[in-house]
């Protein structure tokens, strides 16, 4: 079976009621049209600044906020149709890792009771058996049973990030998506969570969604990768062509923000990015007010996503040409 | 050698020995919650034990000891009508404290019920339900109680059943308020996630976020049942004679406290005190502990 999740033009919209004396409701797009293809087993990467909408994503894939418009097809069936019962097995088979492993855990819960409780959620499990699992699960991520009895409060962070991981593993997911699984660690420990990540995908064939600001921790694991700016889809494409062959100056601009080591031996366009100031582009092209290679055109009509070639896509009148 | 060792440092030999000890009995005497459950413990075999071992009965009426001081026969004195009044206290205790304690219990599990209902269900059962808790606690209590009282023959079960009626409208709204906190919390999604019922993440999630809140209101509704129960007695409507009550005890003391029989209102404001006392230590010292186990 091909669990193959196919996202097509997702919209979300937060819509804030009108207060008393306003009359307009307000409407913020955190989504707009976004979409994309992540085959069985494959990784695609979600990159983008803060408030890019990566989260957001995450989220409206795993049901966990309302989705106004577009489709969200696992396996063919059409999750953003789906409500309560029927969505339930669904549930189980996508997993969030989410961005902070501590708020996601009850801290009044012991590491056994915390990744045990999936385990009788989705399998009815008795209490004995949990344990056992639930060992076995922290094995696979490298924890051995003596974090069993403690609370979260007193693991570490890379700990913290393994529990949580286990955690979300115990449902037997197809479908992973890690938000920002690196961020809150140091270098060391990110090398070790992404290297966990590739063996257990190369082990149980997962797929990951892996969100991340981070470029260089995306470009290590992921096959595609997909740049978000403003709810946006600026460019999306194998990972290594984004990296070395950026066709949008918003992803190279992102590149060009990458430290020095890689920086060398990937790009050119040297532009730091610019810290966003304002509100967004409400005509033409959302990333014109910050892109150096700006034309009169940009600022009129908003760009629709054009193939390069088969897997490249980009968002952008005047992609900058590839360098072979 | 370790002879000289030994003796050349006692003090600290002492420190070992002493720390040793505090860890085994002393740091758990000294813990407030230890304290305070002793204490209640000394009150309830107080109420209950202690009528079997003293030989007066709380209703016998000793006419010739007509308000007489405490001395060796009547340790607590005697009160206006020549009954003994440290037997009274042992019998009001009974009813004192049995009624504070179920009354804050029934108070505490409908208002935990209601507000998890209404904090997890959909949006209009919360709204009606709190208006409705609105409506509830803009009728002042005690008009309630007088009513309720009027009609109801007074006893312990009506009395507590009353009592914790109009007690749990507040706790609800904590619960509600606390739930609606809970159930957006990153591990409430993850759970919802793992493919949990709005059931499940109550027992699970709820309840163990609100157990600061629980631990808290139970103390307070002890403490406040009992000076409920007591303002009751005083408008007569609460534990009716000649049986007695601590509130009860007070209220009719109060009166001859003024000519001189302070052992009417000494002993049984203590007995008060003590009881709040205690169920305020045993609070504290729990929730000192919970805090301890889930902060950092």
């Amino acid at each position: 079976m091909t669990s193959e999740l196919r996202v097509e033009n997702l919209t979300v919209e937060y819509v804030k009621r009108p207060r008393l004396g306003h009359k307009e409701e307000r409407r913020h797009k955190a989504l707009d049209d976004v979409s994309f293809t992540l085959p069985s087993g494959g990784t695609l990467g979600i990159v983008g600044e803060s408030g890019c909408g990566k989260t957001t994503l995450g989220h409206a894939i795993l049901q966990m906020t309302p989705v106004s418009q577009g489709r969200i097809l696992w396996d063919g069936t059409d999750l953003t149709k789906l409500k309560g019962a029927a969505l339930r097995p669904f549930r189980r088979q996508m997993q969030l890792v989410f961005q902070d492993p501590f708020e996601a855990m009850n801290p009044r819960m012991t590491v056994d009771r915390i990744v045990s409780e999936p385990l009788h959620l989705a399998f009815g499990m008795v209490r004995s058996a949990q344990r056992h699992t639930a060992t076995e699960l922290l094995q696979q991520v490298g924890l051995d049973e003596t974090v069993l009895s403690r609370y979260p409060r007193q693991l570490s962070g890379g700990q913290r990030q393994r529990v949580a991981l286990a955690r979300a593993l115990a449902t037997e997911p197809r479908l992973l998506v890690l938000d920002e699984p690196t961020s809150g660690l140091d270098a060391s420990l990110q090398a070790r969570t992404l290297n966990l990540l590739r063996d257990l995908q190369a082990d149980k064939g997962f797929s990951y969604l892996f969100i991340s600001h981070d470029l260089s921790a995306v470009a290590y694991v992921a096959h595609r990768t997909l740049v978000l700016f403003g709810g946006h889809v600026m460019e999306q494409g194998p990972t290594a062509t984004l990296i070395y062959r950026p066709a949008h100056p918003y992803t190279a601009a992102l590149i060009a923000a990458l430290p020095v080591p890689v920086r060398k031996q990937a790009v050119t366009t040297a532009q730091a990015i610019v810290p966003r100031a304002g509100p967004l582009a409400s005509k033409g092209c959302i990333y014109c007010p910050w892109c150096d290679k700006a034309q009169p055109r940009c600022h009129l009509d908003a760009p629709i996503a054009t193939a390069l070639d088969k897997e490249h896509l980009v968002a952008c009148h005047y992609p900058l040409p590839g360098k072979p | 050698m370790t002879e000289e060792r030994r003796s050349a440092n006692p003090s600290e030999q002492d420190r070992a020995a002493l720390r040793g000890w505090s860890r085994r009995w002393g740091a758990q005497a000294a813990s407030t919650e230890f304290l305070g459950a002793a204490l209640m413990l000394a009150l309830a075999f107080f109420s209950w034990i202690g009528p079997t071992l003293y030989p007066y009965d709380a209703l016998a009426i000793h006419a010739h000891h007509i308000l007489s001081a405490p001395d060796a026969r009547f340790p607590f004195g005697t009160d206006a009508l020549g009954r003994d009044v440290l037997a009274r206290l042992m019998r009001g205790g009974q009813a004192t404290l049995a009624i504070a304690f179920w009354a804050s219990a029934l108070a505490l599990f409908t208002g935990l019920t209601y507000g998890m209902v209404a904090g997890l269900g959909p949006a209009w059962i919360d709204r009606t339900l709190m208006r409705l808790l609105d409506t509830l606690l803009a009728i002042p209590t005690l008009i309630v109680m007088i009513f309720f009282a009027a009609i109801v023959p007074l006893g312990e079960g009506s009395l507590t059943a009353l009592l914790g009626l109009v007690s749990w409208p507040g706790i609800a709204r904590l619960a509600r308020n606390e739930t609606l906190a809970t159930r957006e919390r990153d591990y409430v999604r993850a759970a919802r996630q793992f493919g949990a019922g709005r059931f499940s993440i109550a027992r699970t999630h709820i309840l163990r976020a609100m157990l600061p809140l629980v631990i808290v209101n139970a103390t307070f509704l002890m403490a406040d049942m009992i000076l409920g129960l007591s303002g009751l007695s005083f408008l007569g409507l609460g534990i009716q004679p000649p049986h007695a009550s601590w509130g009860g005890l007070l209220s009719t003391g109060a009166g001859l406290a003024v000519i001189g029989a302070w052992w009417l209102i000494v002993f049984p404001g203590l007995a008060i005190f003590l009881a709040i006392l205690a169920m305020n230590l045993l609070g504290q010292g729990l929730l000192a502990r919970l805090n301890g186990e889930a902060s950092r």
